[in-house]
């Protein structure tokens, strides 16, 4: 579902280039559970905005869903990750000023879809995620786990091909975290696949599939391995 | 594009405004502040102009006022000093020879004699005066009648009298019939004058007796004199042509010389009618800038506060497009949300300022008369219309570079957790 071939990716800095992603070679199917490992600064923010759509690459070749993701127009772009993508970052994102409800809406707002049913489909997914009871709730007046959660519900509500979650435990404590992974386990068993960026090796082996990445290449991939038959770590 | 008029993406909106109301407030302020300025100016302007133009309403516009002082030029062998006096038949020469002289109105004057009524008494300016005087000063009849030309051409001992004189000698008594004994010579009250002038002005008509010119210089030994006379112009002619004519005959008739700028005094009311209204053209010009000015600080605030709060919600505007949003619906967001906010500001400045507007009104009428040249503070609501209009466009002015720049932000950048 997710194809990447050769994906590279510099910075400009000054006068200099700096290669971020430099040739990622990447299958993702349809349910896939991933994790993304890497030291600080080996490019995992990065491919996941490539993912997401939120940032360009160089050169190589995206296709998600069969469609290759390359050189979209804005509108284009707004569109496919409206589509095709759920997001899920560290410090949740929610708008402050709206409650939990509105904010899981707001996706749906942008799909052009009507205030009630909206916010019927809004109430659905909050209580997917056990927060039905909190929805007029202001993202302030939330825990952060809860905010999470509600980031989660959000991030489900356009019935995306795919969760990217860039360090969605990052900002938890440890008991909160386990909750959270428990949540997007049980939404993999319904056949969501989602891609986790972590530092944590318990949330990392909580995944079905774990890809570390060193210097904007892939070191280790299991899925990678069972093709070639290495043994590489 | 969804059509403009999708009540979804109003709602939206209006939740965003209603939920910053700081931020909401501040942009409004200024907008609010700079129309209700406008408005209450230009409404101050307009009650000095029709506070002004109802003191000339009063007046016929048209009139000339014409006396003689000393010579002040030597002429023909006649020393300069000398004194000029005017004879009715300087009158009937300027009705005869100057063309477009409509009124004309010889007076005469006896300085503050006593006035006694059945032991009461007074000291008032007596006026002889022609019928025509109620035609060209605000002076009106409350009672009775004025001078009619037959008490002019029989020379008949009857006088009017001014409101004061009424109250000093009769008090709450009927004036009308009664005998006034002036300078030893008794008149027949036949009516009460009021002035239309405002506040002191009023005074110099109240404390008058009014009596026929041709009764006052039979009966006081001043045959064929007149003090000074005003006179109208026919309206279809400028004032200043005949007046110009008029002095220039005075002085031939007199051997004034004709460079001699003090021996014929001479006032022109439509003179200064049009120095008043050159005066409210540079006050409305005045106001008009000013109130651009503010308008436009007004707009630059909005703009500003509009670009600052982009920036601080460069975040929303990212989580918004991760989400799906296009540049066009931010662009569209931003600029809508600036219009909406400067166009409600805009009306309610402008509805505050006409509201203090009518309550200044309010006020000044109850005043009635006394507040001189400020009257009916008003403005047009036509020019209202334009301004709030202005502002509508200004909004989007205001917005289009924010909006610009919240759709260029970049996104992988700003949804960084930091
Ligand atoms: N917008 C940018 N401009 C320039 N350099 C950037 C930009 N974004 C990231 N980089 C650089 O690219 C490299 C990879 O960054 P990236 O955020 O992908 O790392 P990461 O693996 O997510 O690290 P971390 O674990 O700290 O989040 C870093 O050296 C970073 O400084
Ligand atoms: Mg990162």
């Amino acid at each position: 579902m997710i194809e990447l071939r050769d994906i590279r990716k510099s910075y400009r800095i000054g006068p200099r280039k700096l290669e971020v992603l430099k040739g990622i070679d990447l299958h993702i199917g349809k349910g896939e559970f991933v994790a993304i490992m890497g030291q600080s600064g080996s490019g995992k923010s990065t491919l996941l905005n490539v993912l997401g759509i939120l940032d360009e690459y160089d050169s190589g070749l995206y296709e998600l869903d069969g469609v290759p993701i390359r050189k979209l127009s804005a509108k284009q772009a707004a569109r496919y990750r409206n589509a095709f993508i759920g997001f899920v970052f560290q410090s949740f994102n929610l708008l402050p000023f709206k409650n939990a409800m509105e904010n899981v809406a707001l996706p749906l707002y942008y799909q052009g879809i009507g205030r009630k049913e909206r916010n019927q489909t809004a109430m659905q997914y909050l209580d997917k995620v056990g927060l039905a009871d909190w929805s007029t709730h202001l993202p302030s007046e939330l825990s952060g786990g809860q905010n999470q959660r509600v980031a989660i519900a959000r991030a489900l509500a356009s019935k995306p091909k795919v969760i990217l979650a860039d360090e969605p435990t990052g900002a938890l404590d440890s008991t909160t975290s386990k909750e959270i992974m428990g949540l997007f386990e049980s939404l993999n068993d319904e056949g969501i696949s989602v891609l986790i960026v972590t530092h944590e090796d318990d949330i990392a082996h909580r995944c079905k599939r774990l890809i570390r990445l060193k210097d904007g290449l892939i070191e280790a991939d299991p899925a990678l391995e069972t093709q070639a038959g290495k043994h590489l770590r | 594009m969804r059509n403009l008029f999708d009540m979804d993406r109003w709602s939206e909106m209006l939740s965003t405004l209603g939920k910053h109301k700081l931020r909401t407030g501040l942009t409004a302020l200024g907008v609010v502040w700079g129309i209700f300025m406008l408005v209450v100016m230009m409404g101050a302007g307009k009650a000095l102009e029709n506070g002004a133009m109802y003191e000339f309403s009063k007046w016929n516009v048209k009139s000339l006022f014409v006396w003689t002082n000393r010579t002040t030029v030597p002429y023909k062998g006649l020393q300069a000093g000398r004194s000029v006096p005017l004879y009715m038949n300087d009158i009937q020469a300027i009705n005869d020879r100057i063309e477009g002289i409509d009124l004309i109105s010889p007076r005469l004057w006896l300085d503050a004699p006593a006035i006694t009524h059945k032991g009461k008494e007074g000291a008032f300016s007596v006026r002889g005066e022609t019928e025509a005087l109620v035609n060209i000063e605000p002076v009106r009849v409350a009672e009775g009648r004025f001078i009619s030309p037959r008490d002019l051409a029989e020379k008949r001992k009857v006088i009017v009298i001014g409101q004061r004189v009424k109250d000093v000698l009769f008090g709450e008594n009927d004036p009308m019939g009664e005998y006034l004994l002036i300078k030893g010579v008794w008149f027949q009250v036949i009516g009460v004058a009021k002035s239309l002038r405002t506040g002191d002005d009023s005074r110099e008509d109240d404390e008058s007796v009014f009596m026929p010119i041709t009764t006052m210089q039979y009966t006081y030994n001043l045959i064929d004199r007149v003090g000074w006379f005003v006179c109208t112009v026919k309206p279809e002619l400028p004032s200043a042509e005949v007046q110009a004519k008029l002095v220039a005959l005075l002085k031939e008739r007199h051997k004034v010389a004709p460079e001699d700028q003090q021996a014929i005094g001479s006032f022109n009311l439509e003179q200064e009618f049009q120095n008043f209204q050159g005066i409210f053209t540079g006050i409305r010009f005045i106001v008009l800038f000013v109130s651009i000015g503010t308008l436009a600080a007004g707009i630059i605030g909005v703009g500003n506060i509009t670009l600052i709060t982009v920036r601080e919600r460069y975040r929303e505007i990212g989580v918004r497009k991760a989400l799906g949003a296009t540049n066009g619906s931010i662009v569209r967001m931003i600029l809508a949300e600036s219009v909406l906010l400067t166009a409600i500001s805009g009306y309610i400045g402008l509805v505050a300022g006409i509201g203090v507007l009518a309550l200044a009104d309010q006020v000044l009428q109850q005043a009635g008369d006394s507040v001189m040249f400020f009257r009916q503070p008003e403005i047009d609501l036509g020019f209202a219309v334009v301004a709030l209009c202005c502002l509508v466009l200004a909004g989007a002015f205001a917005g289009a570079i924010p909006a610009r720049q919240a759709a260029a932000v970049h996104l992988a950048i700003t949804l960084k957790d930091e």
